[in-house]
């Protein structure tokens, strides 16, 4: 397994349109599909992460090395100085930043997460979808989710009528 | 990071994913859509929603209809999700209104489909609905539900002749999946052969009468949380000790005698009791009891004596005791329990 400086672990990872990320294995670790790979000695080399494109994967890196705790690229220092609240503070400021994406990539980050099993990562991005949802009408939530409307009208009307608790 | 060659000549391990449930599906553009996602995780995100508005999703179209009766796992019929509250409807008008809505979202829902929660809660009693409850009933047993409540009697006080039956006998086969379970303001039929809930965490009964000690025969082994409030309960014993017992609450129980239980790990202990006989109560070797409450309707040395001997109460590091008493008496209590 490769090593860096400072005796840190590094784990190579691969997204299918051939792109290499070396992180380091605490960051890696962050995903608990990943870690259990580790625990199992099963990534010796390089970890292959299907269907997630390169762009995607660097997002789902950088959330990670944010979030690590204490010993991340960025918490380093801070752990030592700066109260676990305001820290707390930081992190939610930079999540809302991060999740400033379009509609696709937050999908994508979706997709990513739940597949890597990243838990706050996929709160967040469910999250975020979420309040698009509740904040909006029907159709606005419809033209969100490029949903089409294959109803008839009358079978609508039925559906409405089905659970007209939820219109009230 | 650095860019490399193709995945295809790695020499690392590929995370397979053979779960079909974890593929994802999209579309035939190859634009990720939110409902190409893998249903467990639809499923995470539609729970996410309130009740109200996941079932407003399913007007989008008749995939998010299919998803929304699929993900869908938490059922919270309340008055807040269920009724539109209008300013001069009458109680009755709610109440049917209510029924039908209830009824007309679970015969939408699959019952096969695992459930993680079933909450009702709305004033029912007195009323002549048993053939609905027995029907929801019926499906919180079908659907596998692990969170069961049943409040036909939200928010008010006090004993009632006309109680729900819980029809218990659907459970029969020990319902493993039920985790916890919180019945207000129902009547327990004896079930010949009922063997409890073999995997039941939690137990919350307020305002029940009738079998009550079904419900703790020795197959409830796992049960952490026990409350027993306002229940007409003559005697509660255990056969055989509660090793996961952590909290006990035993309160203003009608007609009660005797309360022995045997919960070695117990670590909190609430009793009330609103009956001026002494009510004997054993709580077996519980090594571990951090806070005891006694709340006793009246100062009578004959109860006290009941409450604190042989138990080992004494030792327990935070004890709370209330008592309604006279302020002639106050003097004698110091002096009583300087003695003990």
């Amino acid at each position: 397994m490769a090593t860096r400086e400072a005796g840190k672990k590094m784990i190579m990872l691969k997204s299918p349109d051939g792109m290499e990320f070396e992180v380091e294995e605490a960051v890696a670790m962050e995903s608990q599909t990943i870690r259990k790979m580790i625990e199992d000695d099963c990534a010796d080399t390089a970890i292959l992460i299907p269907n997630i494109n390169s762009k995607i994967l660097s997002r789902v890196i950088e959330y990670c090395n944010k979030h690590v705790p204490t010993t991340g690229a960025t918490g380093a220092a801070a752990s030592d100085t700066v109260a676990p609240a305001a820290l707390a503070e930081d992190l939610k400021i930079w999540d809302a930043e991060f999740i400033k994406v379009n509609r696709a990539t937050r999908f994508n980050l979706i997709q990513a997460a739940s597949y890597l099993n990243i838990k706050g990562l996929l709160d967040l991005t469910s999250q975020t979808t979420i309040d698009t949802i509740s904040d909006n009408s029907l159709e606005e939530i419809r033209s969100f989710l490029s949903t089409k409307n294959d109803y008839l009208p009358e079978e609508e009307q039925t559906i409405r009528r089905e659970n007209q608790w939820a219109f009230q | 990071m650095k860019s490399a060659a193709g995945a295809a000549d790695c020499g690392g391990i590929a995370i397979s994913s053979s779960n079909p449930h974890k593929r994802t599906r999209r579309g035939h553009k190859g634009v990720l859509q939110l409902h190409h996602l893998p249903l467990d995780t639809l499923s995470d995100i539609v729970s996410l929603l309130s009740f109200k508005e996941a079932a407003r999703m399913s007007v989008l179209s008749s995939q998010w209809r299919h998803l929304w009766r699929s993900c869908i796992r938490d059922l919270v019929f309340t008055r807040e999700t269920m009724c539109c509250p209008m300013p001069m409807s009458r109680e009755e008008q709610d109440r049917e209104a209510f029924i039908r809505n209830v009824e007309c979202v679970l015969c939408q829902l699959d019952p096969t489909i695992a459930r993680d929660k079933f909450v009702l809660e709305f004033k029912l009693i007195n009323t002549n609905v048993q053939t609905h409850v027995d029907r929801w009933v019926a499906f919180c047993a079908t659907s596998r539900v692990k969170h069961i409540v049943f409040d036909f009697k939200p928010g008010s006080w006090g004993k009632h002749d006309n109680s729900f039956n819980f029809p218990i006998h659907l459970f029969i086969n020990g319902a493993p999946a039920v985790r916890s379970l919180c019945l207000m303001s129902a009547y327990l039929n004896p079930v010949p052969g009922f063997s409890s809930f073999t995997n039941l965490r939690k137990l919350m009964l307020d305002s029940v009468s009738g079998d009550i000690q079904c419900m703790l025969l020795p197959a409830c082994s796992m049960l952490e949380w026990l409350s027993i409030v306002r229940c007409t309960l003559h005697s509660l014993t255990t056969s055989q000790p509660l090793h996961q017992l952590r909290y006990l609450c035993v309160h203003y129980c009608f007609n009660m005698q005797k309360l022995e239980v045997q919960a070695p790990n117990l670590n909190t202990f609430i009793f009330g009791s609103l009956e001026t006989h002494p009510v004997s109560f054993i709580i077996d070797g519980c090594l571990e009891i951090q806070e005891v409450t006694i709340k006793l309707p009246t100062w009578r040395s004959d109860l006290f004596d009941y409450a604190f001997a042989d138990h080992g109460m004494a030792n327990v590091p935070k004890l709370s005791v209330e008592l309604a008493i006279d302020s002639k008496v106050i003097l004698l209590f110091y002096m009583y329990v300087n003695k003990k």
